[in-house]
């Protein structure tokens, strides 16, 4: 199948420079809370994963 | 300087240009009728789901379903693992929605959307459990080749000068269909079932008697553990959503994107219940079966089906490790690109892209180095990374699934309530695996 010049200017662009701006948010609510529980969460496997290999459990 | 800014420049725009090219090729397949149209259109747009599924039935994959099946058998873990593969394809398939309709890797959402810490967050814990995944891909290619005599050191050198070439030579759609060609060798663990004769009646049994070998303990829940870290992992999130956006997939892709990742579902528990069966057949209740590697398991293999079925092992091992080398490679120079804003597309050239391509490239060297180390534990390294990764994976489901929910950029693509019961089930699942075997941890004789 051959490809024109025509056919590639007609497909919409798609490269990072034009797409719109990623606007960063701003936590509040439910995002605010679920932010906090991973946070949580994460340090208390790393801990759990520490005692648990320490311990020698595999 | 100024130079050669300019010829970045020309080359980023060349990279824009191959990739219209393809979707010039893509729409003009679109919209012609008739089945051999269709059938060319499924197959030009297969690809990202297909890599990341086989990818997944990595070397250190391999290894867990192997040593999995010697020590519980058929049993257990085969509906485990069909169950696997439903779960992989509900959260794959949110990374297809979510990179065709924004155009961008998973790094860079986050870090655009959620800031610095959750993006710096997300990469640390990327290139860690990448580099560490890439360590077992070198065992696997290492082991599989010393069944041929080849020395660790070669075999290793070759695993990376493979990855390296097709990454830095190849354009995006010619390294895609490299890629597929050597997932499909993943296969090779399908007709190596069929030599072992299973009791495929002890197989259907599976389902219908679902116990648990040995007991609920420790023991049991690191290999729950482990094995769902093997079925789903954050570097796939990374890999097919950079890999969707790399491809140009748009909007009116999504359909065959969902097909192409539920072929690659069904490829990848199809080779993972062949490795349970097969171990399950030839190595279960072997004295210390609980305690065999990889290499104990390969020689099993080859007392029962002969040199052929052991060599044709150690091949499966070599290619798992290959093509998730490969895929591994590629997610950590996407996610680098991603999060510092380089150009950021295998389509660029190696001496455009070389800042790309490099992170990606020394995880591969750095990976391959700690196997050639003597007297690495290896074996314990392996179910280490299965078991962080799983870890880490809630984590970075909550991202996909604020993401999946954001109207503001998804639009009409949002997840629908249904696919948010499953995904949000999934993160329960996980949440409860990990905090069971934290509780295990701690009071190892409550379980």
């Amino acid at each position: 199948m051959t490809i024109s010049r025509k056919d590639i200017k007609a497909m919409p662009p798609k490269e990072p420079e034009t797409l719109p701006e990623l606007v960063k948010i701003v936590p509040k609510g439910t995002i605010r809370v679920v932010f906090w529980g991973l946070r949580l969460y994460i340090v208390m496997m790393i801990v759990l994963v520490i005692i648990g290999f320490t311990r020698g459990i595999h | 300087m100024f130079k050669r800014s300019l010829a970045a420049t020309a080359q980023v725009l060349d990279d824009a240009e191959v990739r219209a090219e393809d979707q010039a090729r893509i729409t003009r397949l679109r919209e012609s009728s008739g089945w051999t149209k269709k059938i060319l259109l499924l197959l030009a747009l297969i690809g990202p789901g297909i890599l990341v599924m086989i990818a997944d039935n990595d070397a250190g994959g391999v290894i867990t379903y192997a040593q999995t099946g010697a020590v519980y058998g058929i049993g257990f873990f085969i509906p485990a693992i069909v169950l696997g593969g439903f779960i992989a394809f509900a959260v794959q398939e949110m990374t297809v929605r979510l990179g065709a309709v924004t155009h961008r890797g998973h790094a860079e959402m986050i870090w655009g959307r959620y800031g610095s810490f959750w993006g710096w967050f997300s990469l640390i814990d990327l290139v860690i459990a990448n580099v560490l995944t890439l360590i077992t891909e070198f065992i696997g290619i290492t082991v599989g080749m010393s069944v041929f005599g080849v020395p660790p050191v070669l075999s290793a050198l070759g695993g990376i000068l493979v990855d390296a070439l097709i990454l830095l030579v190849l354009r995006y759609r010619a390294w895609e269909r490299v890629s597929l060609w050597i997932a499909a060798g993943n296969l090779v663990f399908v007709p190596l079932v069929l030599m072992a004769h299973p009791h495929w009646g002890a197989v259907a049994g599976a389902f219908r008697h679902w116990t648990i070998p040995g007991g609920f303990g420790p023991a049991f829940l690191f290999v729950v553990l482990a094995n769902f870290g093997t079925t789903i992992a954050p570097w796939m999130l990374f890999f097919q959503q950079s890999s969707v956006v790399d491809k140009g997939m748009t909007i009116s892709d999504i359909r065959h994107g969902q097909i192409d990742t539920a072929l690659g579902a069904v490829a990848m528990v199809a080779v993972a219940v062949a490795l349970v069966v097969l171990t399950g057949t030839l190595a279960f209740g072997h004295s210390g079966a609980s305690s065999f590697n990889i290499e104990r398991i390969i020689s099993i293999v080859g007392q029962r089906l002969g040199p052929t079925g052991q060599d044709l092992f150690a091949l499966g091992l070599v290619e798992s490790g290959t093509i998730a080398a490969i895929a591994l490679t590629a997610s950590t120079s996407w996610a680098m690109g991603e999060a510092f804003r380089w150009p950021k597309s295998i389509n660029l050239a190696w001496y455009v892209g070389w800042k790309f391509y490099l992170p990606g490239l020394l995880s591969a060297l750095l990976a391959a180095g700690v196997v050639l180390i003597p007297n690495a534990p290896l074996g314990f390294l392996n179910l280490t990374v299965q078991v962080i990764a799983s870890i880490f994976m809630p984590a970075a489901l909550m991202f996909l699934l604020l993401l999946l929910n954001d109207r503001d950029i998804m639009g009409a693509h949002v997840n629908r309530p249904w696919q948010n019961f499953i995904a949000y089930s999934i993160v329960g699942l996980l949440v409860l695996l990990n905090g069971l075997y934290g509780f295990s941890v701690v009071f190892p004789k409550w379980l």
